[in-house]
């Protein structure tokens, strides 16, 4: 289509204002101090749509110790009007010289800083800038919707909120202050002195910061609570205090990589928190915290990358035992060794406590500490349990199975896997275990959906896919979805396996050694009609939407380019027999999708690679794609059927 | 099968599942119920409304965006990232990429119109306002008053 330049300018500028908005707002959203600049000041048009866009001007970026900031902040402020705005004040070391000479000058002129030093006078010539810039924003603290204070010093940071004293921040969704790490354990003092209304709800996340007090009203509103340090020490009484002035707290999340939480006197009385949500990561003594709080509105606990002592086990009985809403444990240790490994007696006489609230356990990858609690544990309401760990007790397994009549979830970890007396569970929907070559002789499970196992320990051996097609053929379970790990199980031993699966969706073979692309030729071949199979004219898995394939050492580029061009057109069709031709038209058919990555490079060229990926599958590759690999491991089988780590995966979201 | 003519008389009949990935499209057919009555764009031409259907037709098996998906879209932070295919279908020139903008703004599809919005966006991105006119050939029309105004700002962006 041949342009003239008259043309084009006559089609962007033909654009609504609307639609020139939309336009601008992702370069907007990229670096918004430059980008809204850059936009205004290309036409009369575009000038006025930004100017009069208060949104534009709701995210503003400052540094408040450069002295043309405060006039620049002002400017900004005007535009954004009465919008909500979100003030970013990124603080550069005192060594990065951001104050200038000509303000130096200025206040030499004034006599504002005779009798000083010359480090003095550059201190007194940043207090000034940050004091100016805070006389700004002191004027719009009622629109803040967010305030984030980044690379602050404790000076810088004192001289800054020393002007909000009082100040009202009625709208203040987030606060978030990070001071620059300098590695000290003892911090000042700091006071957050904003005022905020009744009912309000603020979130707080606090980086290498000291215990922070709030203002009254602003410690009433609340609501979440982050606290994250790289070296820490804070003692008992501070954080006791801090938790006393948050009345209102749902969301406590502490993380600290080194350091400690001292005692420095006994709490004297133990707050009453609304806490749903506490978690804590690293090093802080777990006991000290739960020891000093009751937390009857619990519902979420998650413990992570600590080690654990006896001390550790006692607290979370005691929360578990005064926590009635308790629903999701999620405890992940780091590892050691323990010495009282598998030596855990059977409590005699076995006092049985019974948690009616609990609905989710995850523990890994150690457990022994609580083993003595679980074994005296009957959660009648859980419906996820993951142990993940190795030594884990198989007793404790085999006891919150039996007792948890709506189970829909069940995970174990290497060794774990239990040999119990026959047991069905009716509503178990998702199994993944390790090992336990004969789990099917005794679980029955009728309305299992996703089945992943994992053959670790017994290469020579398939005896899960054994034990698994006598379930099958005894019980028919709907399967949509089933994972294979480092099994061994040869083709003739799967095919009619999988046959007693008409409904399986999803297939995952991982480090699966002995399967060959004739098992992928099988899966691509019509039903004979004397197979006695599913329905004649159709696939032996008619409804197989996914494949993923990981480092299976007989799979090769060429069985999975005939499977996926096989697949690609209805069984019924002529062309449906497999071929090793490329398919060179794009699929007509609901094609079969998902990842390889196979166990040779050196066989698959680019090209060959290309030609898998044109039917939309995913060819990984080890070097370049490490990220994705992981990604397409951890996926989820099912998403619609309960994943055992979607709990850990929101955690991981928002921790 | 839907039949929709152009501005410029022309007819084209496809699939009701790709018509319907605009929003204006879907609810005139929902209007209208059953009918083979050809549904009129008048302000989109042929050439520009057979690199829609082209778009719609590769993003019909996809889910259609809900109010929900774009209220979060318009909450979380966009990136200017395209994917793969759309990238090569926006490949164009100038005026049938705004042309396409305004017929994704007129038929409401708005994946199509973010697609157009994020490569004109990847345009701009990192370019001078000199740079940005020469682009798209745009008259500088400030007044004087205005100029000064900008150089002032300018000294801001300078002095970051």
């Amino acid at each position: 289509m041949a342009t003239s330049p008259d043309q084009v300018e006559a089609c962007i500028q033909r654009l609504s204002d609307d639609v020139l908005l939309e336009l601008f707002s992702p370069a907007y959203v990229e670096d918004a101090r430059d980008s809204i600049f850059q936009i205004a000041h290309v036409c009369r048009r575009w000038r006025q749509l930004i100017h009069g866009n208060p949104s534009f001007w709701s995210t503003i970026w400052f540094s408040p110790v450069c002295s043309k900031d405060p006039t620049r902040a002002a400017y900004w402020l005007e535009r954004a009007g009465t919008y909500p705005v979100s003030v970013k004040a990124v603080f550069p070391s005192a060594d990065d010289g951001e104050s200038d000479d000509q303000e130096i000058g200025g206040l030499e002129e004034s006599g504002e800083l005779r009798g000083h030093s010359a480090s003095e006078g550059s201190r007194a010539v940043r207090e000034h800038c940050i004091s100016e810039f805070a006389n700004v924003l002191r004027h719009c603290t009622d629109r803040w919707h967010r305030l984030e204070i980044e690379h602050t010093n404790y000076s810088d940071l004192s001289t800054f909120f020393q002007r909000f004293e009082g100040s009202a921040t009625p709208q203040l969704k987030h606060l978030t202050i990070s001071v620059g790490f300098d590695g000290a354990r003892i911090r000042p003092e700091l006071f957050v002195p904003f005022e905020h209304s009744a009912g309000g709800s603020v979130s707080v996340t606090l980086t290498e910061c000291c215990i922070p007090t709030f203002s009254l009203s602003f410690g009433l509103a609340v609501t979440s609570l982050q606290l994250e340090w790289k070296v820490g020490t804070v003692t008992t009484q501070e954080f006791r205090n801090l938790l006393q002035s948050c009345p209102n707290l749902e969301t406590l999340i502490l993380k600290m990589e080194l350091g400690s939480m001292r005692d420095s006197v006994p709490p004297c009385s133990a707050p009453h928190l609304r806490l749903t949500t506490l978690s804590i990561t690293g090093c802080i003594p777990i006991h000290n915290v739960l020891g000093l709080i009751q937390f009857p509105s619990l519902q979420n606990l998650q413990l992570r990358l600590f080690f654990w002592c006896e001390a550790i086990a006692l607290s979370i009985e005691r929360v578990m035992k005064s926590s009635h809403s308790l629903s999701r444990i999620s405890i992940s240790s780091r590892t050691s060794y323990h010495p009282y490994m598998h030596t855990t007696p059977w409590p005699n006489p076995p006092t049985i406590t019974i948690f009616p609230s609990i609905e989710v356990l995850d523990i890994m990858p150690e457990a022994h500490p609580i083993i003595p609690l679980l074994l005296r544990a009957i959660c009648p309401n859980l419906k996820r349990i993951v142990f993940r760990s190795p030594c884990m007790d198989v007793r404790v397994v085999q006891q919150l199975v039996a007792s948890a009549p709506n189970l829909t979830t069940l995970v174990f970890g290497k060794r774990v896997a239990p040999r119990w007396d026959p047991i069905s569970k009716p509503a178990l929907t998702y199994l993944e275990f390790s090992g336990g070559k004969n789990i099917f002789d005794t679980l029955h499970a009728p309305n299992l959906v996703v089945l992943s196992m994992d053959d670790y320990g017994h290469y020579q051996s398939p005896w899960q896919i054994v034990t698994l097609r006598t379930m099958l053929q005894k019980h028919s379970p709907p399967l949509r979805a089933l994972s294979l790990k480092n099994s061994s199980v040869f083709n003739n031993t799967l095919i009619p396996v999988l046959k007693l699966m008409p409904q399986l969706e999803v297939l995952v073979f991982d480090e699966c050694s002995s399967i060959t692309d004739n098992l992928l030729h099988d899966l691509a071949t019509p039903v004979p009609e004397s197979d006695g199979g599913p329905a004649t004219g159709t696939w032996l898995l008619p409804r197989l939407r996914e494949v993923r394939i990981f480092n299976a050492t007989c799979i090769t580029p060429y069985g999975v380019l005939a499977f996926l061009s096989a697949r690609s057109v209805p069984p019924h069709s002529e062309s449906a027999t497999p071929t090793n031709t490329p398919h060179s038209t794009p699929p007509l058919f609901a094609s079969v999708e998902g990842a390889v990555l196979f166990s040779f490079e050196g066989l698959n060229d680019e090209g060959i690679r290309e030609e898998i990926r044109s039917f939309g599958f995913t060819v990984l590759v080890k070097e370049v794609h490490r990220d994705a690999i992981k990604a397409w491991k951890r996926r989820a089988l099912l998403k619609e059927v309960a994943d055992p780590d979607e709990w850990a995966y929101e955690q991981a979201a928002w921790l | 099968m839907v039949n929709l003519v152009t501005s410029d008389n022309e007819s084209f009949t496809v699939e009701k599942a790709v018509a319907s990935r605009s929003v204006l499209i879907k609810n005139m057919l929902e209007d209208v119920g059953e009918s083979d009555q050809p549904i009129p764009l008048p302000n989109v031409t042929a050439s520009v409304l057979k690199k829609v259907l082209e778009y719609c037709d590769h993003h019909k098996n996809e889910p259609m965006p809900t109010s929900e998906d774009l209220a979060a879209e318009d909450t979380r932070k966009r990136t200017t990232d395209i994917g793969e295919w759309d990238q090569k279908f926006i490949q164009v020139d100038q005026e049938m990429l705004f042309e396409i903008i305004l017929a994704a703004n007129y038929l409401d599809i708005k994946p199509l119109l973010d697609v157009g919005c994020k490569t004109v966006a990847n345009m701009i991105k990192g370019k001078t306002p000199e740079e940005i006119r020469k682009l798209f050939n745009i008259v500088n029309d400030f007044t004087p008053e205005e100029e000064a105004q900008i150089k002032k700002e300018n000294e801001w962006a300078e002095d970051r």
